[in-house]
């Protein structure tokens, strides 16, 4: 089983996974930018009772984010799993094939049949499940890049709610606002590129 | 791949798989051994997964895949066991005899169906068919757990590395002029085998032996008096010269 490219499905499937795992990293960083941010508002006061309500929003996003993140990562690393076990029967079936061409005229070629049926229907259900592999996490990508756009939107109310608390927390508040838009940048940016390699893959 | 009887008796028979003209060029050529009894077949060594192909179309020239219900594996190298996730695929019921002390190394080859029986560092024996063959230690020759494959009924050791020698393609299967073959396997047991005391202990272990044929991992057979030259020459052989120099 191999890509467009030619490139072998379990380097594209380890390649998502570490993609994954590096937008689960991120998505803590937002995590953390909530819990500064419900600080910073309840110091701030009534300036900042905009500003307070919404992070609880950010704080929601942060946990969906993370527990998206970090499912979609463990589905990736069991579909890359899924496919190194497909290379690997794709192989052995590839190399009974060669053996039953130089074993032509051998009089217990018979014997090797129900091992060669055995490893291309285990080929077959190994790519099977990698179909279904795929399907989830694209899936879920997707998912993930529709709940990612809440954190844009949230961002821009932040700089305005921000701007609105008075100036001595303005600053700091607008600093947060910022932090969500950039993580979430990130994310998008892994997120993208994860849905890049997907299209790579010929299923 | 060439295949050849090296003992053919009223009971069993030994086959040795190897100087294979389709190898690539690469990789160190192997010797592979089967014995074959009325309803079994223990497959030695069976190679890395390069030759599986090769291997596998030349034994169902001898026996069906389903009697091959034993393998052994002399240590956990690659060109000794690196096939072991292929044949896992091809053999239904089959048992991988090999030393204890690499049972986590070789599953990393690859091993589902097939099931490991771990050989103690005293060795063991396994009967087929009412043929008893009986797991020889050659610890540190060169692994640390390390066996070979002594048949008292055919007279016959399969002796892993020990006895190996490196070889232009072609070579003969059997060693004509010992003198002579003394270059080939000069190196190869100085530099591969790590400890003289460890070699000792083989060699007094393996004079108590009847031997009528030695069979190597590498290189070619010993046959009646050259397997008592071997001795001689190996005892008296400085080995695990690398940390010397």
């Amino acid at each position: 089983m191999k890509t467009h490219k030619g490139n072998q499905y379990f380097v594209y499937a380890a390649t998502v996974a570490a993609e994954l795992h590096k937008a689960t990293m991120v998505a803590r960083e937002i995590s953390l930018t909530a819990s500064n941010a419900r600080a910073l508002a309840l110091r701030a006061g009534h300036g900042a009772a905009g500003f307070r309500a919404l992070t609880e929003f950010i704080d929601e996003l942060a946990r969906k984010t993370v527990a998206a993140s970090s499912e979609i990562n463990s589905e990736a690393i069991r579909m890359s799993r899924t496919a190194s076990e497909t290379a690997r029967t794709e192989s052995a079936l590839k190399r009974f094939k060669i053996a039953c061409n130089k074993a032509a005229d051998h009089k217990y070629l018979p014997s090797i049949y129900p091992a060669v049926k055995r490893t291309e229907q285990e080929f077959k259900s190994l790519q099977e499940r990698f179909r279904k592999q795929v399907f989830i996490l694209s899936d879920r990508l997707n998912e993930l890049g529709r709940e990612l756009r809440t954190a844009t939107v949230l961002a821009a109310m932040s700089r305005v709610e921000a701007s609105a608390s008075g100036k001595e927390f303005e600053d700091s508040l607008n600093v947060i606002a910022q932090n969500v838009a950039q993580a979430a940048d990130k994310i998008q940016t892994h997120v993208k590129y994860s849905q890049q390699l997907f299209a790579q893959i010929a299923v | 791949m060439l295949t050849k009887k090296i003992y053919d008796g009223v009971n069993h028979q030994w086959f040795m798989f190897g100087r294979d003209p389709e190898k690539p060029k690469a990789i160190i050529d192997t010797n592979q051994y089967m014995v074959r009894t009325r309803n079994s077949a223990l497959l030695m060594d069976p190679g890395g997964i390069e030759l599986f192909s090769a291997m596998l179309a030349n034994v169902v020239k001898q026996v069906p895949v389903q009697k091959i219900s034993h393998m052994f594996a002399s240590h956990q190298d690659p060109d000794i066991i690196s096939s072991l996730g292929l044949w896992d695929k091809a053999l239904e019921n089959a048992t991988l005899h090999a030393p204890w002390l690499w049972e986590g190394f070789i599953r990393h080859f690859g091993m589902e169906n097939i099931d490991f029986n771990a050989i103690p560092d005293e060795g063991s024996s396994l009967t087929l068919d009412g043929l008893t063959l009986q797991f020889i230690p050659a610890h540190y020759l060169h692994a640390s757990g390390n066996f070979h494959v002594y048949d008292p009924s055919a007279k016959v050791l399969m002796s892993g590395d020990v006895g190996a020698a490196l070889e232009p393609e072609g070579a003969p299967l059997f060693v004509e002029d010992f003198e002579q073959h003394v270059q080939n396997m000069h190196m190869f047991h100085q530099r591969w085998m790590p400890s003289n005391q460890a070699k000792n202990d083989w060699v007094k272990r393996v004079r108590a032996l009847d031997i009528d044929m030695m069979c190597p991992q590498h290189g070619r057979m010993f046959t009646g008096d050259n397997v008592l030259r071997f001795l001689d020459w190996f005892e008296a052989l400085d080995v695990g010269v690398a940390i010397k120099s």
